[in-house]
């Protein structure tokens, strides 16, 4: 028996010890009671633990015990012993008044609890009516148990025995002891001296084996005390850490179930509803934002729950009149199966690292456009810089043809009135020589038969109709070195100032085909149609340099058809309001649609490399838009030629406003 | 009435050959020189009363040789036979020279040649005849009579 004691005694202090822990670290009577409830024993043997000072003339209350039913009521009305019929006597159940039981009356644990904590512990003998399919059962049942009182928080910390419980362990030993009597029996027959002695040595026996197994069973106890002790001290530093961090983080975090539900949060996320924590836990998304908003957060819950993946976004929000950005992790949380269970979701204020990110990039568009405008520049004030070289090669050419030309052009017009007059002198020897040979003198004869001789030799008549065509032929060949020469002059305008002169278009046009007529002369037949139309303030070198740009560009086109018959140019002008128009319209393969709005596009070229600068018809499109304030467009159907139209204004160039109107005209244009 | 002189300058002998066959027997004399400051002894030595010059010339060019002419001899009627047309040129030659007309080279027929000189031999004269009355002053009065 005192071996049970000192097992309930032990089991007791444990228990002591880890109320006086809770005690002392202040973790709670609560938790402290948890920690004890799980100290699961076996139904009959347990831990238990009485409020003492709160009793109310029922005894103290229970506030641990195995049985959920009566935690939190006074033991007297858990254990009425008035109820008691029947009392279990050394294996056997008497009932009250029974002559074997007489004098034995059934003593209440409340009033032993409260001798034993005013000496601090000791063993109490009572009755428990034990409960039996959820009803307390008329049976008295005698039990002992240990208590330990703890001052502090004036609990009484039990731990009892059933006296059955022993007389059962006592009855199964006796039983085993019996068998092994029985055993030895048949092998020794032995005499009832030897049996005596047997018994006792079982009788001994017996009792090492029980108070072996007492043994083994406190240890057991223990450990799995301490391990409990550990395991919950683990999860509490655990819980520490992960509040910690979760309190802690920039981020907004909640935990949601798969109702959507807060599980937990943390105050960054309670603050940014301007909520506590504990007003959000237990609502839903649509408890927390108007129904459209929690109605979208829902369906991204679902898509995360439902493909069980993580899903990383932005959230792209107005919020008093500012644009935030919101960076949205949210990831299943799933069991050890893998099953989701609820949804974690992380929210990250993305606005100012975003907005900074935007700035970069609008300035490395800065950047690029103004690297590319100078680019641009550049290969502009090449191009321009060539053209103008072209421009006064051509004319210094020009200027030193001139020199040497005008003493031919001079020589030959004298030459020509020399001719005329030795021809009419040569007619007149012939007339007087006719007349002397008619006269019939033979000395006359003699010398015109010589002089005929002369003449037929030096084939005089043929030169002198011959003459002529000479003359004429030689004039023809300078007239059209003239002509170039004056093309040349004419389409680099070297010869005016740079500044706008009222000019012809017509005559533009025209000296632009002499300079390009080698381009065009086995390509394309021109065709002009010219019609009568005002001289205009313009640029006329730049003007003559676009339409050489067009038509090149128009003959090149043909050349590429590989076509058998000559393409087809036709320029027209014409007035249309207060501009002139010039259409210069071929039948060449024409222009992609999807080229259309690239043409006029800075470094836009379909030729090989090394053979399109890209350039000519921005340059053109510089020279009418920007610098004369006309149009330039292009109409084209693929396979059906392409047809160019500028138009150049009859007063000049418009205001600044309604350039910088077409610039944007254009722009958006291009971006179409 | 006395014959008139035309100088025509030029530093292309061939030019200057070319002229002269143009105005062979025409109703003026004319005479040559190749460079500006052959041009300035000339007009030392003779009375001219017009002087047609070409602008590209070596040392001294047709525009300084005008400036001296109108320095010097006010009343000598400027034109200017040139190729080379580009515009400043030209618009300094008309401003600083105060050109009486500027024939390109070349010219188209010969007759145009001749019928601009004679135009600024006719402008010459009346000019002539205007001046006396407004200045008083005697034209040309200190260069000798034409000859050779």
């Amino acid at each position: 028996m005192s071996h049970i004691v000192d097992t309930l005694r032990t089991r007791v202090d444990s228990a002591w010890d880890i109320v006086n822990h809770y005690y002392r670290e202040d973790l709670g009577q609560e938790a402290c009671k948890k920690a004890l409830a799980n100290i699961g024993l076996n139904r009959d043997d347990y831990i238990y633990v009485e409020q003492v000072d709160s009793d109310g003339g029922e005894g103290p209350i229970i506030i641990v015990h195995p049985d959920k039913g009566f935690v939190g009521r006074p033991t007297g009305q858990v254990v009425d012993l008035d109820r008691v019929q029947e009392i279990y006597y050394h294996g056997q159940v008497y009932p009250l008044g029974h002559p074997t039981i007489a004098g034995i009356r059934p003593t209440h644990i409340a009033t032993e609890i409260k001798k034993v904590c005013a000496q601090g512990s000791g063993v109490i003998h009572y009755y428990w009516a034990r409960v039996v399919d959820g009803k307390p059962s008329q049976v008295g049942y005698p039990k002992v148990s240990y208590l330990r009182y703890f001052p502090e928080w004036k609990w009484a910390i039990g731990c009892g025995a059933y006296a059955d419980h022993i007389d059962a362990l006592v009855a199964d030993q006796m039983e085993i002891a019996r068998a092994n009597i029985h055993q030895i029996w048949r092998v020794f027959f032995s005499s009832t001296a030897v049996i005596c002695v047997v018994l006792s040595m079982i009788s001994i026996g017996i009792s090492h084996k029980y108070s072996a197994r007492l043994i083994q069973y406190e240890k057991s106890l223990l450990d799995s005390q301490d391990r409990l002790r550990r395991e919950a001290e683990k999860s509490q530093r655990a819980e520490r850490i992960f509040e910690t961090l979760i309190t802690n983080l920039p981020q907004k975090v909640v935990l949601k179930d798969l109702n959507s539900k807060v599980i937990y949060c943390n105050e960054k996320y309670a603050e940014s509803l301007n909520r506590t924590i504990e007003q959000v836990i237990g609502k839903s998304d649509s408890d927390l934002y108007p129904r459209i908003v929690a109605n979208k957060y829902k369906a991204s819950d679902w898509t995360v729950i439902v493909e069980n993946k993580t899903m990383e976004g932005f959230l792209r929000r107005r919020i008093h009149g500012q644009d935030t950005v919101t960076r949205v992790l949210k990831t299943p949380v799933r069991t050890k199966g893998d099953h989701v269970e609820g949804i974690l979701c992380i929210f990250e204020d993305f606005t100012e690292r975003y907005q900074n990110e935007e700035r970069l990039q609008a300035a490395n568009a800065r950047l690029e456009e103004a690297n590319r405008q100078l680019r641009e520049a550049q290969a502009f004030l090449i191009q321009s810089e060539k053209m103008a070289s072209i421009g006064q090669l051509a004319a210094g050419i020009a200027h030193e043809i001139n020199n040497p030309m005008a003493y031919v052009v001079g020589n030959s017009h004298t030459l020509r009135d020399y001719v005329a007059n030795l021809t009419e002198m040569l007619k007149a020897y012939d007339q007087h020589f006719k007349e002397l040979a008619a006269t019939g003198a033979p000395q006359c004869q003699e010398h015109a038969s010589r002089i005929q001789e002369a003449r037929d030799s030096l084939d005089i008549d043929h030169i002198c109709v011959d003459i002529q065509g000479l003359l004429d032929d030689s004039q023809e060949g300078m007239d059209r070195v003239l002509h170039i020469v004056r093309n040349l002059r004419s389409f680099s305008r070297i010869d005016q100032a740079e500044h706008m002169a009222m000019s012809s278009l017509n005559e533009g046009i025209q000296s632009t085909l002499g300079i390009a007529h080698n381009e065009l002369a086995h390509r394309a037949q021109v065709t002009t149609e010219l019609g009568d139309i005002p001289d205009i303030p313009c640029n006329a070198g730049e003007i003559n340099q676009v339409i050489l740009n067009i038509l090149v560009n128009a003959a090149q086109a043909i050349a590429e058809q590989d076509r058998e018959d000559m393409g087809h140019i036709v320029i027209r002008t014409f007035q249309d309001g207060d501009h002139v128009v010039c259409t210069i319209a071929d039948d060449g393969p024409g222009i992609p649609q999807e080229n259309l709005t690239k043409i006029f596009d800075p470094f836009f070229t379909t030729k090989p490399v090394g053979q399109g600068t890209g350039l000519g018809l921005h340059i053109s499109y510089d020279i009418i838009v920007r610098q004369h304030g006309g149009r330039l467009s292009v109409e084209s159907e693929l396979g059906k030629g392409a047809t160019f139209t500028f138009a150049l204004p009859i007063h000049g160039k418009p205001s600044t406003d309604a350039e910088q109107g077409q610039e944007h005209e254009r722009e958006d244009c291009a971006v179409c | 009435m006395n014959e008139k002189t035309v100088l025509f300058v030029d530093d292309e002998d061939r030019i200057l050959k070319t002229i002269e066959r143009i105005v062979h027997r025409k109703p003026f004399k004319a005479i040559f020189a190749e460079s500006g400051a052959a041009a300035l002894k000339l007009l030392e030595s003779q009375e001219v009363h017009v002087v047609v010059t070409d602008m590209r010339m070596p040392e001294m060019t047709g525009l300084q040789l005008l400036r001296e002419v109108k320095d010097k001899y006010p009343h000598i009627v400027r034109v200017v036979l040139s190729g080379y047309t580009q515009i400043t040129t030209l618009l300094t030659a008309i401003n600083e020279g105060e050109i009486f007309r500027y024939v390109t080279k070349p010219w188209e027929k010969n007759e145009d040649l001749i019928s601009v000189v004679m135009a600024a031999l006719e402008h010459g004269e009346k000019a002539q005849a205007v001046q006396p009355v407004a200045s008083g002053a005697p034209s040309g009065g200190a260069i000798p009579p034409s000859g050779g």
